[in-house]
């Protein structure tokens, strides 16, 4: 086997194996913590941790330290434990790609059929299109190039205040480029990408996402938070009265998100706190290559075991 | 105008089926925003003439599907077929229609599509929070009110 060929064989196996080390803590971690992040960043990058861990360690201590450490021209040959890890991380960045490549698809077939719409005659600082034929409702669709789609049901059915608040909460997520980070969390190549797990984290993020839309859209007027609490309602009856298609597991956690929406935006606003986790995730991330450049020579040893392992 | 074949699609009949498979394409979508917009019922030959671009075969094609689609309404006058709505546009969304289409924004697809949708959807057996909800809202609005006075 050529040293490029061994080379890449051992950059994959460990990330696969960091990867799924860094997955399994997490998961461990969010069972068991009290406390989990609660802003839409931390929850981020929380999601983007295993990933962003992995990364970090296979190319900046694994491929150092077998590079460096690897006599020229071996032709050694990988053993079945590393090739099966290889594996597994190509399908791990196969299923990123193809989460990435549905979306794509799902988002142009949702703009075909919305057509161009006509467009709304508001103060907004992107282009809102209000279209009869995509059902009741209303997004922000795509992420390079975002743009506000609403359904003319929506515009009947809200009083002009009320739809100046749906594009208020929509132009808070284009700011804050929620559909980036999006995409983002459908290119995590990791194994968690693959569990309930990343599928809670990646529900709350969402969850807290709209939060966030929320605030910035109504900031502490009462006036305008109660009139985004009511456009929330009328919205979510448009929606109710259209079959979606999507599981009942779905349903319920959108049921929970309108509730908590509405009695949020009800509530007094909450004063905004820091999240911890953004920062004490970015140092783990810088740190890991700094405390491991001391252990070069035991990892180049790891990672002989781990080529010859099933030879 | 008295509609001849009005045929409500009751559940579990062919025609139901038709509805629930309906589909809109750009041009279906233009055809019957423009019958919508029009408010009254059109021949072919009408429609052509506020669709410019579009051919007499084309539009005639397009409102032909959408009758069959059970989107529209076909009365005969005379030689040439009058088409109106069966619904309008409101009615329309609030309508048990194709999966498909209906409720895009809030449907599956939201979780695979790039795409911050508003709102998801909470189903229909869901009205009595909703209700809870807008009794909160409006309760919300009246304090409010009281407290400007």
């Amino acid at each position: 086997m050529s040293a490029l060929g061994l080379t890449a064989i051992v950059l994959l196996a460990t990330y696969a194996a960091s990867s799924t080390l860094f997955s399994a803590l997490l998961a461990l971690w969010l069972r068991r913590a009290d406390r989990v992040p609660a802003t839409a960043d931390g929850l981020l990058l929380l999601r983007l941790l295993p990933a962003g861990l992995s990364l970090a360690t296979t190319l900046t201590i694994a491929l150092p330290a077998f590079v460096l450490g690897e006599p020229p021209g071996d032709g050694e040959r990988a053993g079945a434990l590393a090739v099966g890890l290889a594996l597994l991380a190509i399908a791990m960045l196969a299923g990123a790609a193809a989460r990435v490549l549905r979306a794509v698809v799902m988002t142009y077939r949702v703009l075909g059929r919305a057509g161009p719409g006509r467009p709304w005659q508001g103060t907004s600082h992107w282009p809102v299109h209000i279209v009869g034929t995509i059902g009741p409702g209303a997004a922000t669709v795509g992420a390079w190039r975002p743009r506000i789609l609403a359904s003319e049901c929506v515009v009947e059915a809200c009083s002009d205040e009320e739809f100046a608040a749906v594009i208020a909460h929509e132009t808070a997520h284009i700011r804050a480029r929620d559909n980036v980070k999006r995409v983002l969390l459908l290119a995590c190549p990791d194994v968690l990408a693959w569990t309930p797990s990343g599928e809670r984290l990646v529900t709350a993020w969402r969850r807290a996402a709209e939060y966030a839309a929320d605030d910035q859209a109504a900031g502490s007027s009462a006036l305008r938070r109660v009139t985004l609490a009511a456009a929330i309602v009328k919205v979510a009856r448009l929606t109710g009265s259209a079959p979606s298609g999507l599981p009942s597991t779905a349903m319920s956690a959108a049921r929970d998100e309108v509730a908590g929406r509405v009695r949020r935006l009800l509530a007094p606003p909450a004063a905004e706190r820091r999240d911890p986790a953004v920062s004490r995730a970015r140092w783990l991330t810088c740190l890991v290559p700094l405390l491991a450049i001391p252990a070069h020579g035991a990892v180049h040893e790891a990672l002989e075991l781990l080529v010859a392992f099933g030879r | 105008m008295p509609p001849i074949d009005q045929d409500t699609p009751q559940p579990g009949t062919a025609a139901a089926r038709r509805t629930r498979r309906r589909e809109f394409g750009p041009l279906e979508a233009r055809v019957i925003e423009l019958l919508w917009l029009q408010g009254t019922p059109l021949t072919v030959r009408d429609a052509v003439a506020v669709l410019p671009g579009l051919a007499y075969t084309t539009v005639m094609t397009t409102l032909e599907r959408l009758h069959r689609k059970g989107l529209l309404l076909r009365e005969r006058r005379g030689r040439a077929f009058v088409y109106a709505p069966r619904w309008s546009r409101a009615e329309l969304a609030r309508r048990d229609v194709s999966n498909h289409v209906a409720g895009l924004l809030a449907s599956e697809d939201t979780t695979a599509a790039v795409l911050s949708a508003f709102v998801q959807s909470v189903g229909n057996h869901d009205r009595a929070l909703l209700d809870e909800l807008e009794a909160l809202v409006q309760a919300e609005r009246v304090r409010l009110q009281g407290r400007d006075r």
